[in-house]
């Protein structure tokens, strides 16, 4: 009699940890810590240059990378034989984006052929250290955001 | 063991001691166990009828679905055959949206931190947007969603996932109406926070790809921080191969021009900054021929024969390619404090495109320099 009352509290356990592992997982664009981000160097023109305090905006993905990050995308695609060797040119071209595309159809993701959050964490990369963030904006925003009660 | 003969265990020997939890708890654990499978059973019927109720009271529309769910272990819902129905454009027959399946659910780890962190997709969304001059058929306020959203408690929506979605934007504004097709429309929205706390210095961002008509195909780029003092966003969109013919009914409503032969190339840079927006919109003509719409004037005749003339003039600009280039700047000012970036993110992309279109399918000179 015991059991059948231990049973439903331990698949509702189980549920919940089974949830966790799978969902729990936020692609990591904007949650969990972040460190230090190097500035990117290449690119930096076509950025708009971030108010203080304020995240970074760019016109294409390339230019919300880290340096040497879409060479890591690339590679990744490469691994898994969605672009070919010589296309790791860490610059994210027309093939890269196609090769995206097909690796995004594959694991039923919106296939926009853009590097999101989502798609670089299933290709094995960490996003916090692909894609670019004002690092401590939140910090530099402290008045502010104690005064919205936000902090 | 003893027994009397009236089959009563013998009270001489001691009763063995009850190990583990006290009745009264596996009593309660019962009890709760079987409140929660009736919750379970009653709570989708029971929310479905709310919801049912709340969204007949939204003014103007009519919002009805087939089925609603919800998982309270996985903190999820999912609602089916959503339609959002205009009441005074219902005679047209076109929900201004419809969506097959849309899902949504909250990270059980996020609540830990105390954030409420979301996770959402919809499938096969369809969007019918009418402008017309009669304001009973123009359906293209969408509910503000986003705005009720900011209202919440602290807020972000981890990823927004569309599929296989649909947007057909119909213009009733002249005689005869045109009708521009997106279709096929993959996107996601990643990082849409309605705090700083959430935002932790990274900016929201759409990426999108689709087909135009038939032959289109599009892309769309863009990074925006929803959370500034004016619109501010940066974005790039592009439109390749889209045969001019699929244009016919848009291009002679708007010009009485007709298309006989051509593609279109389209490429749109855009920024705002605290509510003004700067950008560039360049098409790019292979091989245009238009002609007079099939009843139009004398008048238009002639100006088809002329905008013919005109494009086959730059053509020659280009040389070995046939192609008509001409960059034609994006500029305005939202004073409007309230104003939403996707909205007028949008508001820009239309107008660039029907800009970029008109100025160059028209051979009227361009209205900013004339690139190479």
């Amino acid at each position: 009699m015991r059991r059948a009352f231990l049973l439903p509290a331990a698949a509702v356990a189980l549920a919940a940890c089974l949830h966790t592992r799978h969902v729990g997982e936020p692609a990591a664009g904007g949650d969990g810590e972040r460190g230090a981000r190097t500035p990117a160097a290449r690119g930096a023109g076509r950025r708009v240059p971030p108010a203080p305090g304020r995240p970074p905006l760019a016109p294409s993905p390339q230019a919300l990378l880290t340096p040497g990050a879409a060479r890591k995308i690339q590679q990744a695609l490469a691994s898994r034989g969605l672009l070919e060797g010589e296309s790791t040119t860490g610059k994210l071209d027309r093939k890269t984006s196609a090769a995206l595309r097909r690796f995004q159809e594959q694991e039923g993701l919106a296939a926009t052929g853009a590097p999101d959050h989502e798609t670089v964490s299933r290709l094995g990369l960490d996003p916090q250290q692909v894609f670019r963030v004002t690092p401590g904006a939140d910090e530099q925003r402290l008045p502010e955001l104690e005064r919205k009660g936000e902090k | 063991m003893a027994w009397r003969s009236n089959g009563r265990r013998a009270s001489t020997e001691p009763r063995p001691r009850r190990r583990g939890p006290p009745r009264w708890l596996l009593v309660a654990l019962g009890v709760l166990a079987l409140l929660f499978a009736a919750l379970r059973f009653a709570l989708n019927p029971l929310l479905a009828a709310h919801v049912r109720k709340v969204l007949s009271e939204v003014p103007g529309m009519s919002v009805t679905f087939a089925d609603l769910s919800v998982s309270v272990f996985h903190l999820s819902g999912e609602i089916t055959d959503l339609k959002i129905v205009k009441r005074s454009a219902a005679a047209q027959g076109k929900p201004i949206f419809y969506a097959r399946r849309m899902a949504a659910g909250l990270y059980w780890r996020e609540l830990f931190h105390g954030h409420l962190v979301a996770k959402a997709s919809m499938e096969h969304p369809k969007g019918n947007l009418i402008a017309s001059r009669s304001r009973s058929e123009q359906q293209t306020e969408l509910p503000d969603i986003a705005d009720k959203l900011k209202r919440l408690a602290p807020f972000k929506l981890d990823r927004i996932e569309v599929k296989d979605g649909e947007l057909t934007f119909t213009d009733a504004t002249e005689a005869e109406r045109a009708e521009l097709w997106l279709h096929g429309v993959e996107a996601t929205v990643e990082n849409f926070a309605t705090r700083p706390a959430l935002q932790r210095g990274a900016p929201t961002v759409l990426a999108l790809s689709g087909s135009l008509q038939r032959s289109g195909r599009v892309s769309l780029y863009a990074s925006a921080d929803p959370l500034a003092k004016g619109l501010t966003f940066a974005g790039q969109a592009r439109l390749t191969g889209l045969r001019l013919v699929e244009l016919a009914s848009f291009l002679s409503a708007k010009s009485d021009l007709e298309p006989a032969s051509g593609t279109l190339d389209l490429s749109a840079r855009f920024e705002a900054r605290r509510g003004r927006i700067d950008g560039a919109v360049r098409p790019v003509l292979k091989r245009p021929e238009v002609k007079a719409r099939q009843g139009a004037g004398l008048f238009k005749r002639l100006e088809a024969a002329v905008a013919d003339q005109a494009l086959h003039v730059f053509s020659d600009r280009v040389p070995g390619r046939d192609a008509v280039a001409t960059t034609i700047p994006i500029r305005g000012v939202v004073n409007d404090p309230k104003a939403q970036v996707w909205p007028t993110l949008f508001g820009v992309l239309r107008n660039a495109f029907v800009a970029g279109l008109m100025n160059s399918v028209a051979g009227l000179g361009p209205r900013a320099e004339a690139d190479r």
